[in-house]
């Protein structure tokens, strides 16, 4: 009888068990995979798609700006102690600080391409299967599916342009894959780009010309190109930035600005600015004093830091009409056509209330060299907005031996240890 | 409530009634130490009828003796006991008006076998009979020779297989358990916790200071515990389930069971300070004597009053405990008030009630140290000049507060009734209600790197609420003469909720105004609920035969909210045994022979919403707020399993000598390692739960005890405790190393936490014999492991001239390892002592010549280029404990001419006396990051050293 007692206890106890532990309160702060049906939710999800865009896209122009000749190293700065910034600084293969796989830094901003990328492929999933769009509710279908293809050609880009396995392979990984080229990322690039078109407004039209534009200079397509710029972006229209707030703020601030110091601006800026004083419209500097001092105390050395993004919430633009008109001024100058390249390139510096320049200022300053020129316009305008990396390699203007050195970042090592296609 | 009162005095009168219609009858006598023939003042003497009743009892006085008066007659049980004694019983028959002496001698239980110990849940036994290993501290004893700072340094040192580990010198710094080989790879390998029935947050927690959290078990009051209990592993905490896989600690608090009269007043003070251990050293750190200017001597002040005393059906203990601690670095103190009630009451044979309830409120200020550019640490020791990270003046601006206030209390009812004397049961709840405040103010009036110029402040708060309930209910029964039974069934159920929200706001106009107001710029901030439950029923079953041969088989069912198919329940069992050797041998002096043998299973159950693909949550970011993924679960996530097998033995010679042994040998199968995706899947929000561990992990932990010396005026006590482990990481599934601090990590085939990686044979050199960078080896090697092989202590307790106490108590690890990452920065920053000599050197020589090439190849492995040029060989011998105790009781008395004062005693007392150790570091059991990080230990980059304490404490018992 007793032992009746102990089982009827036991089987109540095993039914209250279960019943108990699954009733609690789920948390407040995340939400199933399963429940995206809206369009609203596609508007959520398309918002959370840029934000992670800029995400990446801060690390990558900053890793970018240090890595190129445009930022440079030195612990002489008070608070510049990222032992990984200094490794991407020297870019070498060789001792005492090679640039290795195991670099910290770089293996955060590719995880945060990555996780962008991926992100842009599960909005075009979403909106295809799982979000139901009634009527009326088209253009946020159309809006949802250009972000997720215009954006997952931004990842595909910054894959294709910013990493590389060995020093002379160039390009990335995708979902554990083989290494994609440089050139086989562009290509699909160009694809995603393709889908977006049919997304697209007139404004976001123009905004994937000029990419197109970029990705076949970048290729030497210069047919392409001058194609694709003539349907690009035009003075007045808005760029394409990636936005910042207190929360998701813009790393130059603590790598570069205002809030902390890693990277200085290389001295040639700071040289543009004694040329001309109205260049800091572009390239907007602030000194600061090295800790090393001579016998007077004074600073044995001051350094320009970049005041470009001079806030943690300063938008880094990715696009503009200004890049339209300077990839013209390429064609244009590359074509023996000086005097067009001039134009735009004088339309540009007009935005900015700088004088024009022509053939006097080239023979004057660049030795009659028009593409130098360019190059330095180029310079200018996209300071810190990771150009000047590729620039380099576009223009052959490497300055460091390429044999001993990174003109990329290595993907990192979690990737290769991950990876059995590597 | 009332109804209850008047059932009690009812009984009470009734009894009394009957009591008095007999004859007196008289016992009298002594009880005395069988050794020394020591009177044991105090002892307990209670007389029982046949059924087992209490009739009437007494305590011995101050010369042992003792008379009881009783109306009664018939065969009488007496029982006698006293503390640290072995319990004496004896039968007497009584007639009316006999009287009758009765002299007893005990004798002394030397490490406490007949003490009740718990042995699983809701499983007590003594110790003599326990069938898993179990230790006992008794920790009322350990604070009268030593002042504890917090729950972590009384148990260091004294318990076998398991070692305390401090992260940090931080005064409510973090504290780590390591049990055994360190149970599965899931979770953060640290044992459950209970004190007085209730389940106890052991948490490390607070903002980002560098590395270190505020510790949870700094709000335990060392004063107010009575014993310390622990289960280290499977095999004894099957029962507990999940909670119990990486070991239970059961600490139980004061209640004045063990005091003798009505009421006893302790007043305590306590008075010291703690000093800098190990300065720093000019011929390794550039900058030592600025480093060394930093320290303080903090001061350290504890008051205490407490009474506490018993009273036939009621037992109570009452105390506050005030105590004031400055660490040696001026930001670091700690204030923690404690009050506690605790009683029991026991109204009848069938009934107890026993109410705990504990009220802490601890604040606490911590320095910024380990990976902190605002901190001192980092400023002095790796930058010439110092502070060119951050100025002093700044440094010492900056303040981070932790308060936290918390209630912990239970409640417990025992019912046996008479009308099933054989049935037992037990009722008990606990709650433990914590909330905890940090706020962290960096000044408006200076520059920090990576803040804000114009100051800033984060503000923190969470609020946990722990319930947990007990039941079990039991009964004994027997098969036949000789074989006993008891079957007990029970749950177990355990809720957790916590509200957690932060706040950070910058741009302050004045350093006066540090509300969130005043701040104009808003930063960040966010709000979460986590709210889970567990809930287990068991079974067990004992066996006794003849007191020679016991056995247990329990089997325990889990339940939790994690989610997913497989994850949310699981079946743990445990078999157990006990041979007593001792009591079918003539074995003479051999008071206990034992041998015992178990095998038990638990693990842990993956995290809360390990079972769920994927979830979003919102990223508030310049376009607005949009969704990105959060957490990435497995859907077919298991709970880990960690089997467990143990065998051991305990003797003891003479009442005097003996040893405890117990070899172990652990293996964990689905262990979940929260492995990370290929950063190219794009899903890498976080690392994914997966059942693809195995660790395996075998040791010995044994003590050895001996009390030579017995005598009246002398007493010497010896414990000497070796333990062994070794531990290997058979799996992980084929997933790549998880690795932190570049070396440190989980490698396959390699001890858990090992230290792994290219190693520096050498100085390479160019075609003209220019040191040209390192030679290595191609290949990963294994360098060495935080968890040593070989760790123990040795403790000696010598009473001297009847009053004085003299204690001290070595420790040590042995075959361990420490990553001095501090060393390796400080040789990236030019700040090494040996690494500027070198390089001065090797500019100075020829290259190609014997003495280039030698300082070459000194500087290679000093390189900052490979990690494993810092892992140190890190072997330590601590002089731990020291002190001086004077029981002045006596004396005092005698001055006053009449028994003024119960006891007084005098302590002096040091901590962290010495230190040997080949580690170039200061302390090699330091880790930057706190204590609860299960892949990188024993990493110290810029961590606070344990600091040495020197303590006097007076102890008045009135």
């Amino acid at each position: 009888m007793k032992n009746i007692y102990l089982i009827l206890l036991l089987t109540f106890a095993i039914f209250s068990c279960d019943d108990f532990v699954s009733d609690y309160e789920k948390p407040n702060d995340s939400i199933g995979n399963d429940q995206f049906k809206t369009a609203k939710d596609a508007q959520f999800l398309v918002k959370g798609v840029q934000g992670l865009f800029a995400e990446a896209y801060d690390q990558m122009t900053s890793m970018a700006g240090g890595l190129s000749d445009e930022m440079n190293f030195t612990r002489d700065i008070q608070g510049a102690s990222f032992v990984q910034f200094d490794e991407i600084n020297r870019a070498t293969t060789l001792p005492p600080l090679p640039l290795n796989p195991n670099n910290n830094s770089i293996a955060n901003g590719f995880k945060a391409v990555q996780e962008f990328r991926k992100h842009t492929e599960l909005l075009i999933e979403k909106c295809e299967n799982d979000i139901v769009f009634n009527e009326g509710e088209e253009g946020i279908k159309n809006d949802a599916l250009y972000n997720g293809y215009f954006y997952s050609a931004v990842a595909k880009y910054f894959l294709g342009s910013y990493f590389g396995l060995e020093i002379n392979s160039p390009g990335a990984t995708i979902d554990v894959g083989p290494l994609l080229s440089r050139s086989e990322l562009y290509t699909m690039t160009l694809a995603d780009l393709a889908e977006a078109e049919k997304y697209a407004s007139e404004a976001q039209l123009r905004s994937i010309n000029t990419f197109r534009a970029r990705i076949y200079i970048l290729q030497n397509n210069t047919t392409m190109a001058a194609t694709a710029l003539s349907a690009g972006m035009v003075q007045g229209d808005a760029n394409v930035n990636a936005l910042y707030n207190a929360l998701a703020l813009n790393d130059w601030f603590y790598d570069s600005g205002n809030g902390r110091i890693q990277w200085y601006a290389a001295p040639r800026y700071a040289a543009y600015l004694d040329l001309d004083p109205k260049e800091s419209a572009r390239i907007p500097l602030f000194s600061f004093p090295g800790t090393a001092t001579d016998s007077t105390g004074a600073p044995l050395n001051v350094y320009s830091i970049q005041n470009k993004h001079s806030t943690t919430e300063s938008p880094i633009r990715f696009l503009g009409w200004q890049e339209n008109e300077l990839l013209l001024a390429e064609l244009a100058i590359d074509g023996g056509d000086v005097g067009t390249g001039l134009i735009h390139v004088n339309n540009v510096r007009a935005s900015y209330n700088l004088d024009a320049i022509d053939d006097q200022y080239i023979t004057d300053n660049y030795a009659g060299d028009a593409m130098a020129m360019l190059i330095a316009e180029r310079d200018k305008e996209f300071f810190c907005e990771g150009m000047r990396l590729l620039d380099q390699r576009h223009f052959d203007l490497w300055h460091l031996d390429p044999a001993t050195s990174w003109m990329h970042l290595p993907l990192p090592l979690a990737e290769r240890q991950a990876n059995p296609n590597l | 409530m009332k109804n209850y009162k008047l059932i009690l005095f009812i009984v009470f009168f009734s009894v009394m009634y009957s009591y008095n219609a007999l004859a007196n009858v008289t016992l009298e006598g002594s009880v005395k130490d069988k050794k020394t023939g020591m009177a044991l003042i105090g002892a307990s003497i209670s007389v029982h009828d046949q059924a087992g009743n209490f009739l009437s009892g007494a305590y011995a006085s101050n010369d042992g003796s003792f008379k009881i008066v009783m109306k009664t007659t018939g065969n009488l049980t007496i029982r006698t006991s006293y503390l640290g004694y072995k319990k004496y019983t004896s039968t007497m028959n009584y007639s009316d008006g006999d009287t009758k002496t009765l002299n007893i001698e005990l004798i002394q239980d030397v490490v406490g076998l007949e003490e009740i110990v718990v042995t699983g849940l809701a499983s007590k036994n003594s110790k003599d009979v326990s069938e898993v290993a179990v230790t006992k501290i008794d920790a009322a004893e350990l604070t009268e020779k030593q002042n504890y700072s917090d729950f972590s340094q009384m148990v260091t040192g004294k318990i076998p297989g398991v070692q305390m580990s401090n992260a940090s010198g931080n005064a409510g710094g973090g504290v780590r358990f390591q049990v055994r080989g360190g149970g599965g790879l899931n979770g953060d390998g640290q044992p459950v916790i209970y004190v007085d029935g209730v389940r106890f947050t052991n948490n490390e927690m607070g903002i980002d200071i560098g590395g270190q959290g505020y510790s949870t078990l700094a709000d335990i009051n060392p004063n107010d515990i009575e014993s310390v209990e622990i289960l280290k592993g499977p095999v004894g905490a099957a029962l507990y389930g999940t909670q119990g896989s990486n070991g239970v600690v059961l600490i139980t608090t004061k209640n004045g069971r063990r005091q003798n009269d009505f009421y006893q007043v302790n007043v305590k003070y306590t008075g010291g300070w703690n000093e800098q251990q190990t300065p720093y050293s000019s011929d390794q750190f550039v900058n030592a004597d600025v480093a060394n200017s930093i320290f303080v001597d903090g001061a350290i002040q504890e008051t205490g009053i407490g009474v506490q005393g018993q009273s036939g059906i009621f037992n109570y203990y009452f105390g506050y405990t005030g105590r004031q601690e400055d660490g040696i670095l001026f930001q670091n103190n700690l204030d923690r008030e404690s009050l506690r009630g605790n009683f029991s009451v026991t109204p009848s044979s069938e009934f107890k009630l026993d109410i705990s309830t504990n009220f802490v409120g601890t604040e606490s200020s911590r320095p910024m140290s380990d990976n902190n550019i605002t901190g001192f640490m980092g400023n002095v020791l790796l930058f010439d000049p110092p502070f060119a990270f951050t100025d002093s003046a700044a440094a010492a601006a900056v303040s981070d507060r932790t308060d936290n206030s918390r209630f912990i209390g239970s409640a417990a009812v025992t019912y046996q009734p008479n009308w099933m004397p054989n049935l037992h049961s037990r009722l008990s709840m606990g709650m433990d209600y914590m909330d905890f405040n940090n706020t962290q103010i960096y000044s408006p009036d200076y520059v920090y790197s990576g803040v804000a110029a114009s100051g800033a402040k984060q503000v923190y708060n969470q609020n946990r609420k722990n319930f947990n309930m007990d039941f079990n209910i039991g009964y004994d029964w027997k098969i036949n003469d000789d074989i006993g039974m008891e079957t007990v069934i029970g749950s177990q159920v355990f809720t957790y909720k916590s509200n957690t929200n932060f706040i950070s706001v910058i741009d302050y106009p004045s350093a006066d105004l540090t509300n969130l107001l005043s701040g104009l710029t808003y930063q960040s901030a966010d709000d979460y609920i986590r709210e889970y439950r567990e809930a287990g029923i068991f079974l067990r079953q004992d066996f006794n035969y003849k007191d020679i041969v016991y056995a247990t088989a329990a089997i325990r069912q889990d339940y939790s909210s994690v989610l997913g198919a497989d994850a949310n329940k699981i079946i743990y069992p445990r078999l157990s045994t006990a041979f007593r050797l001792d009591n079918v041998m003539d074995t003479k002096d051999f008071n206990l022979v034992k041998i015992r043998a178990g095998w038990g299973q638990s693990g842990q159950l993956p995290g809360l919403l390990a079972g769920q693909s994927l979830r979003w949550g919102p990223l508030n970011a310049g376009p607005g707020v949009g969704a990105q993924i959060t957490s990435i679960g497995n859907a077919d996530i298991k709970p880990e399993s960690i089997n467990e097998i143990e065998f051991g033995f305990e003797v003891e010679y003479n009442n005097a000598y003996g040893v405890d042994f117990t070899y172990y040998q652990q293996f964990a199968t689905n262990s979940i390692i929260n492995r990370p995706n290929a950063p190219s899947t794009g899903l890498t929000a976080t690392s994914i739960p997966t059942n693809i561990g195995e660790i395996e992990s075998s040791g010995f932990e044994s003590m050895f005890y001996a009390s030579p010396i017995m005598t009246e005026d002398y007493q010497l006590d010896l414990r000497l405790i070796l333990n062994y482990q070794t531990n290997k990481i058979v799996s992980l599934g084929g997933s790549q190393d998880l690795i932190t601090w570049d070396i440190v990590g989980w490698y396959e085939n390699q001890p858990r936490s090992a230290f792994m990686g290219q190693k520096v044979l050498g100085a390479l050199f160019d075609e003209n014999g220019v040191y040209a960078g390192e030679d290595v080896t191609a290949d990963n090697v294994y360098i060495g492991s935080p968890l040593p092989k070989m760790t123990g202590s040795f403790n000696l307790s010598f009473r001297f001239l009847k009053d004085f106490t003299f204690y001290s108590l070595f420790d040590f690890a042995q075959d361990v390892y420490t990553l001095n990452y501090t060393r390796r920065y400080q040789v990236l920053f030019g700040t090494d002592v040996e690494s500027n000599e070198l390089s001065e050197q090797l500019a100075a020589q020829t290259p190609g010549s014997a003495e280039y090439i030698a300082t070459a190849n000194k500087l290679a492995k000093l390189s900052a280029n490979y990690v494993t040029n810092f892992a140190e060989e890190a072997s330590w011998l601590k002089l731990r404990e020291v002190s001086l105790r004077y029981n002045a009781t006596k004396m005092f008395n005698k001055l006053m001419d009449r028994k003024v004062v119960s006891d007084l005693n005098l302590v002096f007392s040091v901590r962290n006396v010495a230190i040997w150790s080949p580690y170039n570091g200061i302390d090699p059991e330091v880790n930057t990051t706190g204590s609860r990080t299960n892949v990188g230990r024993n990493v110290d980059f810029l961590t606070l050293a344990a600091p040495r304490t020197f303590n006097f404490s007076i102890n008045l018992g009135l």
